[in-house]
């Protein structure tokens, strides 16, 4: 049985950090790729992360195994956080609602490219954690 | 607040699209303050259809249209409500956020729940049970927009397009944003968190009964956290497990482009490719020839010999092959150019970031005659491996799999490694070609149609067109020619 009227705590997708994803997504399509500023968030707030070649000194784009170390920090970081607490109400007829506030909510975010074109994206919209409480 | 009910003519395109009568009761509730956002009092001209004549009329009109257009497609007997506001978002001069919807109530256990201990959004509960589960929310959809997008400090060189029309040039479609959006609302997200596996609450949602992970057989609501976490990764394998959308698929999606490797036979077999917005067109047929390294010299266009931001330097070994360059350090029309004029029959980018997904390459030059495909950084090692030995190949469409599709027709998730939370799982993958409603990247070209996104939401529990329009009516792709992408790709 799966934690029926029980409060639930959980961890919850962190649908929210802007992560303007260092390939297709961050990359420019026209104007030069390889210089595109690559893009992820900083732990807890959007953020632009810049990787420089010490030999050209010019941005180049992170390795993957650069991705996956932010992913990592990224996930370390949430787990430091007290997480959000969605609020489960348990009614009459035995439904179970719960007020998901902005946590579900999906950014389209757009950016204007040096070359004059644009590119939009879906993003989450905020950072929500998760745990339950039951009323 | 403003109620809009399927007007006839809609109902008669949803008709005409499916026997079943379907309609909904979507009401747009204005929750700006006076003066401001929906209430915004600048006048303005009528446009595209929009017959608004103050700002704030023209956002309302637009939010009622796309309300309106998802009204007519799909079923229910209780009222839909969507609280909406413009209002100033995050925002710098160059990049922003539009809007945002999503949910505002999920709910599990009501009257007639086809899953138990599931998790679905209250608009699709409501029309399940029939009765509005949550009477005192404000929306069972939240819907907030920029207000300051064109205004100065805020995507200073963008401006929303209100008309109703899809005639939006280079502005920024509001209609076709909020169709992305309200699908959303309306139930195409799984509430797993994609980094993690976490279900929410501990408890699957509705959305994951249909995710399949062909590499293991398995679906979403089946595996454990670590599993789904793995899962999520999953390029090319996580689809969405539905015969409705499965049997849609080849009515919307043109053939696969693809890179078919012929010699050495190792290496043979069909590599995925993204496709360009300019230059020659993939066909079935496509274009045979030998691969070739292109080499140009390293300089301040660009400081490697394998970016082709020069004249190349091994013009005469290029001329009449297919040219290899590494993406970056120019624009892909310049590599484009130097390749033509070295005499290349056509042109392979590598990828030059670890990014498992289909690149697309967007750029505009005529004088571009050349098919461009790109392949992912691990292939174009893969490739770039074995040139020393010889490589043939031909850059063709597919015409036995659909783009977006695996070889079962069954539509792709975005699954892209590493995970991009919020788009991952929530989204079809990028590689779906005529672009839908639903792909993470929300692009320009779309019409005011949900495609794809119909019989999916089907698949959840709307009652609605068994399948989708047709959408050549409005978006017409040749079968014999290949994706045109107008942007960059997630």
């Amino acid at each position: 049985m799966r934690c029926p009227r029980r409060l639930k705590a959980a961890t919850l997708a962190t649908l929210a950090l802007l992560w303007l994803c260092p390939g297709g997504n961050a990359a420019t399509p026209d104007e030069c790729p390889a210089v595109d500023v690559p893009a992820t968030s900083a732990p807890g707030a959007p953020a632009l992360r810049a990787y420089i070649d010490p030999v050209t000194g010019k941005l180049r784009e992170p390795t993957a195994d650069e991705l996956r170390e932010l992913a990592e920090a990224r996930l370390k970081s949430r787990a430091a956080r007290a997480p959000r607490v969605f609020e489960v109400v348990t009614h009459p007829d035995g439904m179970k609602s719960v007020d998901l506030g902005e946590a579900f909510l999906f950014d389209v975010r757009i950016e204007n490219l040096p070359d004059g074109s644009m590119k939009t994206t879906c993003v989450p919209h905020a950072t929500p954690a998760a745990a339950g409480t039951e009323k | 607040m403003r109620t809009h009910r399927a007007s006839a003519a809609f109902l008669s395109c949803a008709l005409a699209a499916s026997p079943l009568a379907a309609s909904a009761r979507i009401t747009i509730v204005n929750a700006n303050q006076a003066g401001i956002g929906f209430n915004d009092p600048t006048a303005a001209t009528p446009v595209g259809g929009n017959p608004g004549t103050t700002l704030g009329q023209q956002r309302l009109n637009a939010f009622q249209k796309a309300a309106e257009l998802w009204g007519a497609l799909i079923d229910s007997d209780v009222e839909i409500r969507i609280k909406a506001s413009f209002e100033p978002l995050e925002c710098t001069a160059t990049t922003g956020t539009l809007g945002a919807a999503g949910p505002s109530t999920s709910v599990q256990g009501f009257t007639n729940a086809p899953l138990p201990q599931t998790w679905y959004v209250v608009a699709l509960a409501n029309k399940i049970a029939g009765r509005d589960l949550a009477p005192t929310a404000p929306g069972h959809i939240a819907a907030k927009f920029n207000s300051n997008v064109g205004t100065a400090g805020c995507l200073e060189t963008s401006q929303w397009y209100y008309g109703l029309d899809n005639q939006h040039g280079n502005q920024i479609d509001l209609v076709s944003v909020l169709l992305h959006e309200f699908g959303h609302g309306l139930g195409f997200l799984t509430l797993v968190d994609p980094e993690t596996g976490t279900e929410f609450l501990n408890d699957p949602d509705v959305f994951e009964q249909h995710i399949l992970d062909t590499s293991t057989g398995a679906h979403w609501n089946s595996m454990t956290a670590a599993q789904r976490k793995a899962s999520a990764l999953r390029t090319g394998a996580l689809v969405w497990d539905s015969p409705s959308v499965t049997a849609a698929v080849p009515g919307t999606l043109s053939g696969r482009p693809v890179l078919t490797v012929t010699e050495p036979a190792a290496l043979s077999g069909d590599f995925p490719v993204g496709t360009a917005d300019f230059g020659a067109a993939l066909t079935i047929a496509g274009v045979s020839s030998d691969l070739i390294a292109a080499a140009d010299a390293e300089n301040a266009d660009g400081p490697t010999a394998t970016d082709a931001c020069s004249t190349l330097d091994n013009a005469a070994a290029v001329a009449g092959r297919i040219a290899v360059v590494d993406r970056g350090e120019c624009t892909f029309v310049v590599k484009a150019h130097n390749a033509q004029a070295a005499g290349a029959i056509g042109l392979v980018v590598a990828n030059n970031v670890a990014d498992t997904s289909i690149l697309g390459m967007a750029g505009d030059d005529a004088t571009i005659t050349i098919p461009i495909a790109s392949v992912t950084q691990a292939d174009g090692a893969t490739i770039r491996a074995s040139l020393a030995t010889g490589v043939a190949v031909r850059m063709r469409l597919d015409p036995d799999h659909r783009s977006g599709a695996d070889a079962e027709n069954r539509m792709l998730l975005f699954a892209p490694d590493p995970v991009q939370p919020g788009s991952s799982t929530s989204h079809w993958d990028s590689s779906a070609y005529p672009h839908l409603l639903m792909q993470p990247n929300n692009s320009s070209d779309l019409p005011h149609a949900v495609d794809l996104t119909l019989p999916l939401l089907q698949d959840i529990g709307w009652e609605a067109a068994p399948a989708p329009e047709p959408r050549d009516a409005v978006h017409r792709v040749p079968r014999d020619v290949s994706p045109r992408p107008l942007g960059p790709r997630p």
